[in-house]
């Protein structure tokens, strides 16, 4: 067995592997607890996906019922939540600064003053894009409440003269937008964000774990014995180890999904089949990936840097945030290099349906492709093997 | 006393000396400090470039077919954030344009807009977008909106005619209040402004972590612990050994700061309100508690890499945690504590505060204040962890293993 190509198989190497990965705490961690804790962490980290009583400050130099009824109607809002009460605009803008509120609004004195006079009063709204996703929402609010409260005076006079509501609506605003998001109608945070980063995080694992779990048979020197125990056939040998990873990976990502699904960010649907078949050329793609690129300099400590590198462009490259379409003109092509920017197009293709299976096939067949680089890499991965080359002289 | 306080200081600048050999010979280490800072702080911030996203490809669907709404879809097409690509006769080819990415959203004007805004009543359009890139379906909203407001604004004068003239004179009497907003930091809304903050922060955190693990790992693999075991493993001594190593990374992260935090936001003209003296007091005890907490992580670890395969991953996570994205008032209560424990999350934040909003040093000061009781904790636990180790090592090697 300990010579090469007798004895050995492909399901000894198999099970060699297994048992490796079983008697590791660190394999274990890494195949079993990081998957998990991406998923909860992904599944619980934006609470319940909507930003809700975001705190604001007001600046009430009047002090009157008028003003206080615009506090009111600021606080009913759901999105915020009047948290603070300032004097001057200086002390809103610090604790603008310190994080405390996100926006504020100054009504000036005399606001209810002018009000019966009919002149015109003014109120003032302030809110920061430096924090953007909160300020975004911060900002819409303030001014979706302001806006009506704005036409208040003409909704009374007109009210007061017996206009139906249906006018006084097409007087103020003659033509109306409707914004229709399609796939997330609530625009839940999580929704939008939890599954995909789930599996950004899921192909770093994937990609680390692929060159760690070879390169480590590299450096400490069992390869040799590695290979023996697949009867020194390298495509045996290769496919003997990373099958049992892909299967635990496979599977945990799998459970990754079902734990989003249940906190209800996931809309699976009816095509949870191709939602199998897509994690798992996802998990096998990279693991190719990772594999050709070890193999190209099979030295673990350098390789792994490089990778781990080329693994964390996928939270941009995805192009789950900015719009790759957006940055300069290569870039999008670029990304085509990645498992992942495959995967998150027919990930958002299938949950949302509205992508043709056709546009679906060029990435499907793109990820199978990737199973192909690093067959002509590796006899090279096997002379690496067999030299010694990289091992580490360990003093 | 006197020989003892020479002995200390020979130990702090012998482990000092060590470390930057130990750094200097190791290609992974110098690849991680070197590639991933230099090379990241560049690349992420050319990918972000852009900033904004303007002129999203999108279709309208007119119905209508009135003067009215080729004057609204004119009116659409004329705002930055969206470009009129296609104009076409029902829902369902827009569908098509958007499945096959020759558009990213549609406008809608139903078939009676025309009609509804002649005889005085509200008339309607829908902006439809695809929520899987929510910065395109943003753009087509906020571009639909303006739209809105402007048409809006001029035919609210055309509304009241429709109206007896004793009430449009009434009508026209009663003042709307007046609401002026503005946004006061990152007012055009730019993306690279709002993330590359938080992304230079945890390329510093990262890199720094990893580069330290690997360190921490090959001397494990080399046995080259034995080597402080014998400098002695009384509290003292391993505490100056865990500050010597940790003065390295500080000093060489302080540098890697200057440039991640103070030259590419010049270069990149990222937002640059803070005082140089508050992210300093910001930065400072950040690097320190990282440098802290990588030596008592990396002491989990048997070889050089195996941290790695628990750090790289959770870069993303390290932005969700900090709050910059969704406010840490709204995390569950477990991941608002994760916020106060790690280093990376509170940094972000406080950085985001002080470089995009110009926030005091007394207005980041509970950030300032966390970090610091972050260092002393981290202090104390690398001190417990490395004794211990050392011990078990000396242990070992009395035993003859």
């Amino acid at each position: 067995m300990s010579r090469g190509s007798k004895g050995g198989g492909f399901g000894h190497c198999f099970w060699r592997e297994v048992s490796r990965l079983g008697s590791r705490p660190l394999y274990r961690v890494v195949c079993f607890g990081v998957p998990l804790f991406c998923a909860l962490f992904m599944a619980t980290i934006f609470g319940d996906g909507q930003m809700t009583d975001l705190p604001i400050g007001v600046v009430d130099h009047d002090f009157t019922a008028s003003s206080r009824k615009v506090v009111r109607h600021l606080d009913s809002s759901p999105t915020l939540a009047v948290a603070e009460h300032y004097t001057s605009t200086e002390e809103a803008l610090s604790d603008l600064r310190r994080g405390r509120i996100y926006g504020f609004v100054v009504i000036p004195r005399n606001f209810a003053d002018d009000a019966a006079a009919g002149i015109g009063p003014k109120i003032g709204y302030y809110y920061q894009y430096a924090l953007l996703s909160a300020g975004a929402q911060v900002a819409t609010s303030l001014e979706v409440i302001l806006k009506t409260l704005a036409t208040e005076p003409v909704v009374v006079v007109a009210s007061a003269m017996a206009l139906p509501p249906g006018e006084i609506e097409a007087l103020l605003m003659p033509i109306t937008a409707d914004s229709e998001p399609l796939f997330n109608p609530s625009l839940d945070y999580s929704v939008y964000l939890s599954l995909p980063f789930f599996f950004v995080m899921l192909q770093i694992v994937v990609l680390l774990l692929t060159v760690y779990s070879v390169g480590e048979e590299i450096k400490f020197g069992t390869a040799v014995e590695w290979l023996s125990s697949a009867g020194g056939n390298i495509g045996k040998a290769v496919v003997g180890k990373l099958l049992p990873q892909a299967l635990a990976l496979s599977a945990m990502a799998l459970l990754g999904v079902a734990i989003l699904s249940i906190g209800g960010a996931v809309p699976i649907g009816e095509r949870w089949p191709l939602t199998v078949l897509y994690v798992v050329l996802l998990v096998v793609a990279s693991q190719a990936l990772a594999l050709a690129i070890f193999a190209i300099y099979p030295a673990m400590g350098l390789t792994i840097s490089v990778v781990s590198m080329v693994g964390s462009l996928g939270a941009t490259l995805c192009g789950v945030t900015f719009p790759l379409g957006a940055m300069a003109p290569f870039v999008e092509q670029l990304a085509l290099a990645l498992p992942i920017r495959h995967f998150m197009l027919l990930l958002q293709g299938e949950p949302y349906a509205i992508s043709v299976p056709s546009a679906e096939w060029p990435h499907i067949v793109a990820l199978m492709a990737f199973g192909l680089l690093p067959l002509p890499l590796l006899p090279r991965l096997r002379r690496a093997i067999i030299s010694r080359k990289y091992e580490e002289k360990i003093g | 006393m006197k020989r003892r306080l020479v002995s200390r200081t020979s130990l702090l600048t012998q482990t000092i000396y060590d470390e930057i050999r130990g750094i200097s010979r190791s290609l992974s280490t110098v690849l991680v400090l070197l590639g991933g800072v230099v090379a990241y702080g560049l690349l992420y911030n050319l990918l972000y470039r852009p900033n904004v996203v303007n002129e999203v490809p999108t279709v309208v669907v007119d119905l209508s077919r009135s003067e009215a709404s080729r004057r609204l879809t004119e009116l659409i097409d004329a705002s930055p954030r969206v470009h009129i690509v296609e104009s076409l006769d029902d829902l369902h080819s827009a569908q098509q344009a958007v499945a096959q990415g020759i558009a990213e959203g549609a406008i809608l004007i139903p078939h009676d807009l025309g009609e509804r805004l002649h005889r005085g009543e509200q008339a309607l359009f829908v902006a439809i977008g695809s929520t899987n890139q929510f910065l395109n379906y943003e753009a087509i909203q906020s571009g639909a909106l303006g739209a809105m407001q402007f048409a809006d604004s001029q035919l609210r004068a055309n509304a009241v005619a429709h109206l007896p003239a004793d009430v449009a004179q009434k009508l026209l009497l009663a003042k709307p209040i007046e609401v002026v907003g503005a946004a006061l930091y990152n007012p055009t809304r730019g993306y690279a402004d709002y993330l590359m903050p938080a992304v230079l922060v945890a390329i510093l955190f990262q890199t720094m972590l990893m580069a330290i693990a690997i360190r921490t790992g090959s001397e494990r693999e080399r046995r080259g612990l034995i080597h402080y075991a014998r400098r002695g493993t009384e509290w003292s001594s391993v505490a100056i050994v865990v500050m010597g190593r940790g003065v390295v990374y500080v000093v060489l992260y302080a540098i890697f700061a200057l440039f991640l935090l103070g030259l590419l936001p010049v270069v990149f003209d990222l937002p640059r309100l803070g005082n140089p003296l508050t992210i300093t007091a910001l930065i400072v005890p950040f690097l320190i508690a990282t440098a802290l907490l990588g030596q008592a992580f990396g002491l989990l670890f048997r070889d050089s890499e195996g941290a790695l395969l628990l750090i790289a991953f959770f870069s993303v996570g390290l932005l969700f945690l900090s709050g910059m994205s969704y406010p840490t008032t709204l995390l569950p209560p477990l991941w608002r504590a994760v916020h106060y424990i790690l280093p990376a999350p509170t940094a972000i934040l406080g950085y985001i505060k002080a470089a995009s909003m110009g926030a005091t040093s007394a207005e980041v000061g509970t950030h300032i204040a966390t970090l610091w009781a972050q260092a002393l904790g981290y202090f104390v636990i690398a001190v417990i962890m490395l004794r211990a180790t050392l011990r078990r090592v000396v242990n070992q090697a009395l035993n003859g293993q």
